[in-house]
C-alpha cells in the first residue's frame, strides 16, 4: 500500500506521458478544431450580419437622403412651376390685354374707315341722284315756259321767284 | 476483518517483464491504469468520429459541452500564460475521475496506490515550476525561491495533492469495506454512489483544480 517499486513508478510515468499525448491527438486536438470551426463559422455569419447590417443602415441613410433630396427637389419644382406658370399667366394675360386691345383699336378704325367710305359713298350717290333728278326734271319739264317766266320775273322783278303766279 | 481489508489493500504485482538483464515488475496498478487508459482512448476515438461544424448529433453536443465547461475552468485559472497545460489538466481530470470510479466495476482503484498518486502529484509540480520558468525565464524563477515558503512549498505543495487523493480514496475504500463486511445488502450500493462517483469526482476536481491554481500562482 506504501510501499514505492521504482519500475513500477517509471511504467506510471510513461502511461500517463503516453494517456496524454495520444489523448490529445485523439480526443482533444478534434473536438478544439470543431470548436474552432464552429466559432469560425458563427464569427463569420456575425460578420455576414453586422455586414449587412451596417450595408442595411447605409441603404436607409442613403434612401432617407434621397427621399428628402427628393421631397426638397419637389417643392423646388412646384415652386418653380406655380412661379412659371403665374409668370406665363401674367404674360399671356398681358399678350390677352394687348391683342384685344390690338383688335378693338383695329375694329375701330375699320369702323371709322367703313363709316367715311360709306358717307362718302352716300354722298357720291346723293350727289348722282340729284343729278340724275334734276336731269330727268330738265327733261321732263317744259324749259321754254319756264325760262320765259324767269325772264318775265327777271324783268317784272318779282323776286320771289314764283314763277308762272 | 482487518486482514480482509489489509488484504485489498496490497498492491499485488500481476506478472513482470524481463527485458534483457531489466526486470519490470508491472502491478495491479499498472493493470488498472492500462484498461482506464483504454477506456479513455477508445471512448475518445469514438466521440470524436464524424463531428460536424453544422447540424451536430447530441453525442457531438454532450462531448463538446463537457470540453468546453473543462477547458473554460482550467483556462479561466490558470490565465493566458498557462493556456498549453490546459490539455494536460482535462486529460488528468478525466484520468483521475475515471480511476477513482473504477471501484464500482469491481477494480481496484488505481489512485489507492500511493505510488500513482505522487507521480501525479510529481507531474503537477514539475508542470507548475515549468509553468513559472516559462513566464518569468530561469532567473526569475529562481528569485522566487529568495524567500524560504516558496522553497518549502516545493515540497509541501505535491505532498499534500499526492496525501489529499491519497488519503481519501484510501479512506472511502476502507469505509466502503467495512460497510460491505458489516451491512452485505442494500446499504453498500447507496453508499457506494457517495464515496464512488460523487467523492471520485470531487477528489479529482479538487486536486486538478488546485494545480491549475498552482500554475496561475507560478505565472502571475
Amino acid at each position: 500500500m506504501l510501499s514505492f517499486d521504482l519500475s513500477n513508478i517509471i511504467m506510471i510515468v510513461i502511461n500517463l506521458i503516453v494517456l496524454v499525448v495520444i489523448m490529445r491527438f485523439v480526443a482533444v486536438k478534434p473536438i478544439r478544431n470543431i470548436i474552432k470551426k464552429r466559432e469560425e463559422l458563427i464569427n463569420g455569419q456575425i460578420n455576414d450580419a453586422e455586414t449587412s447590417k451596417a450595408n442595411a443602415a447605409a441603404l436607409e441613410a442613403e434612401w432617407n437622403n434621397k427621399l428628402k433630396d427628393v421631397d426638397e427637389e419637389s417643392a423646388r419644382l412646384m415652386d418653380k412651376a406655380k412661379t412659371d406658370a403665374e409668370t406665363e399667366y401674367g404674360r399671356l394675360m398681358d399678350n390677352a390685354r394687348a391683342e384685344a386691345e390690338h383688335i378693338v383699336d383695329k375694329a375701330r378704325k375699320a369702323m371709322d374707315d367703313e363709316h367715311t367710305r360709306i358717307m362718302e359713298s352716300a354722298q357720291s350717290e346723293i350727289a348722282g341722284l340729284a343729278i340724275d333728278i334734276t336731269k330727268k326734271v330738265l327733261e321732263t319739264s317744259d324749259l321754254k315756259g319756264i325760262n320765259d317766266s324767269l325772264y318775265e320775273k327777271f324783268l317784272t322783278g318779282d323776286e320771289d321767284g314764283s314763277v308762272g303766279n | 476483518m482487518g486482514e480482509k481489508i489489509q488484504e485489498e489493500l496490497n498492491v499485488a504485482n500481476m506478472f513482470d517483464i524481463k527485458l534483457g538483464g531489466l526486470v519490470i515488475h508491472v502491478s495491479e496498478t499498472i493493470v488498472v491504469m492500462w484498461i482506464v487508459m483504454a477506456v479513455m482512448i477508445i471512448g475518445g476515438f469514438l466521440v470524436t468520429r464524424r463531428l460536424r461544424v453544422k447540424n451536430p448529433s447530441k453525442r457531438q453536443v454532450a462531448v463538446e459541452g463537457i470540453y468546453s465547461w473543462l477547458d473554460t475552468l482550467f483556462r479561466n485559472t490558470v490565465g493566458e500564460k498557462g493556456a498549453w497545460i490546459v490539455t494536460y489538466l482535462v486529460v488528468m481530470i478525466i484520468f483521475i475521475v475515471l480511476s477513482n470510479m473504477i471501484g464500482i466495476f469491481g477494480f481496484k482503484a488505481p489512485t489507492k496506490d500511493i505510488q500513482l498518486t505522487a507521480v501525479l502529484a510529481l507531474f503537477s509540480i514539475v508542470i507548475v515550476q515549468a509553468a513559472g520558468i516559462k513566464a518569468h525565464g530561469v532567473l526569475g524563477w529562481l528569485k522566487s525561491f529568495a524567500n524560504p515558503i516558496n522553497v518549502l512549498e516545493l515540497f509541501i505543495k505535491p505532498l499534500s495533492l499526492c496525501m489529499r487523493l491519497f488519503g481519501n480514496i484510501l479512506g472511502a475504500f476502507v469505509i466502503m469495506k467495512c460497510i460491505e463486511y458489516a451491512v452485505p445488502a442494500v446499504i453498500p450500493p447507496v453508499v457506494s454512489l457517495y464515496f464512488d462517483l460523487f467523492d471520485g469526482a470531487l477528489q479529482a476536481y479538487v486536486f486538478t483544480f488546485l494545480t491549475a491554481l498552482y500554475i496561475q500562482e507560478a505565472v502571475e
